[in-house]
């Protein structure tokens, strides 16, 4: 099954599984939750620390930013030091200063304020817009 | 734990479907896209999360129903492993019998087929993959490129106005100001990480 929950999803990583899997599971369940409180709920528990900073910190950023364009409550935990990044991270494969202005400009709030700079709609998923018509529909 | 799938997991499931409509009597036909359809049909892409198909008959039958949810309970997989979510994102231009190849027919021994699966053509899957451009997310972002560089390998495209170009037959409006996708598109070229000798689609079952 995927994981229910961004915490379930951060236990798995830790367990080994590849990170772009484990989100895009969880992205997939989140997209198909058919209201707020089930989707407050996905974001609620903290998630454990996995000891990659920039992941620790994307956990929040993706928290934060999922609760406000789906909206869901913003769960605590995300505010917390270890959900910010003291270092800047551009996410591309090879950064330069036109990219990076790009990626600067582009970044929502919720990423950018943890020092991630990435596009202006991360975390897409193929199947987003057809799961969120069809949980829109299902109220 | 979903488990990701492999090619030889994912033909199995397929020869399971399609002995299960040569049971009940039926012949379907679906089209498997995105990191899928490259997992079964390129030799750069090894795993995928899930399957997205379109041109299923809508409901399922019963019998497809009880085979998909045996085969996800069997193997660990997702509930929804095979979905037609992709369907939202596909052109309303391209054709089945022009922008699609067959890929095979299963199941894959001498019983005769239930299932007849295609593959996106290189051209067509390389446009959806510009029209979507993720070449930035922090999750699929490396992925995402690194497709791109092979199929406009794959398709001859030389540059990023090659690539518009071929998006703009299946996404006209997407690519009448292509303004964005040209500047990522010369970021993600200007960037490593193509294999050598890219092939799509093929198909050896």
């Amino acid at each position: 099954m995927r994981p229910a929950t961004l915490s379930q999803t951060c236990e798995r990583i830790i367990a080994g599984e590849p990170r772009e899997k484990a989100f895009a599971e969880f992205l997939d369940t989140f997209y198909g939750l058919a209201d707020a409180d089930a989707r407050s709920a996905a974001l609620a528990p903290e998630p454990p620390l996995t000891g990659d900073e920039r992941l620790d910190a994307l956990a929040g950023a993706a928290a934060s930013y999922l609760a406000k364009k789906y909206r869901a409550r913003v769960p605590a935990w995300v505010a917390a030091p270890s959900r910010y990044l003291k270092e800047p991270w551009f996410t591309t494969e090879k950064p330069g200063l036109g990219i990076n202005e790009f990626l600067w400009h582009s970044s929502p709030a919720e990423f950018r304020s943890r020092n991630i700079f990435t596009e202006a709609r991360p975390l897409r998923r193929a199947s987003q817009a057809l799961l969120q018509r069809r949980a829109d529909g299902a109220k | 734990m979903a488990k990701e799938f492999d090619r030889a997991e994912l033909l199995a499931a397929f020869d399971e479907i399609g002995e299960a409509a040569h049971r009940n009597g039926a012949l379907i036909h679906f089209a498997v896209y995105g990191g899928s359809a490259l997992m079964l049909a390129s030799n750069f892409r090894f795993g995928s999360e899930d399957v997205d198909i379109a041109e299923l008959p809508m409901p399922w039958p019963q019998w497809l129903a009880e085979v998909v949810a045996m085969i996800a309970a069997r193997h660990g997989w997702s509930k929804d492993w095979l979905n037609d979510a992709v369907s939202f994102h596909l052109s309303r231009i391209a054709t089945m019998e022009g922008d699609h190849v067959e890929f095979g027919t299963f199941p894959r021994s001498d019983v005769e087929p239930g299932l007849v699966v295609y593959v996106p053509t290189a051209e067509y899957l390389l446009a959806l993959k510009v029209k979507a451009i993720r070449v930035l997310d922090p999750l699929q972002g490396a992925k995402e490129a690194e497709d791109i560089r092979n199929l406009m390998k794959i398709v001859g495209a030389e540059g990023p106005d090659a690539a518009i170009g071929i998006m703009s037959r299946y996404f006209p409006r997407s690519a009448a100001d292509p303004e964005k996708r040209l500047f990522l598109l010369r970021h993600v070229l200007d960037t490593f990480g193509a294999a050598d000798a890219p092939r799509y689609p093929v198909s050896n079952l």
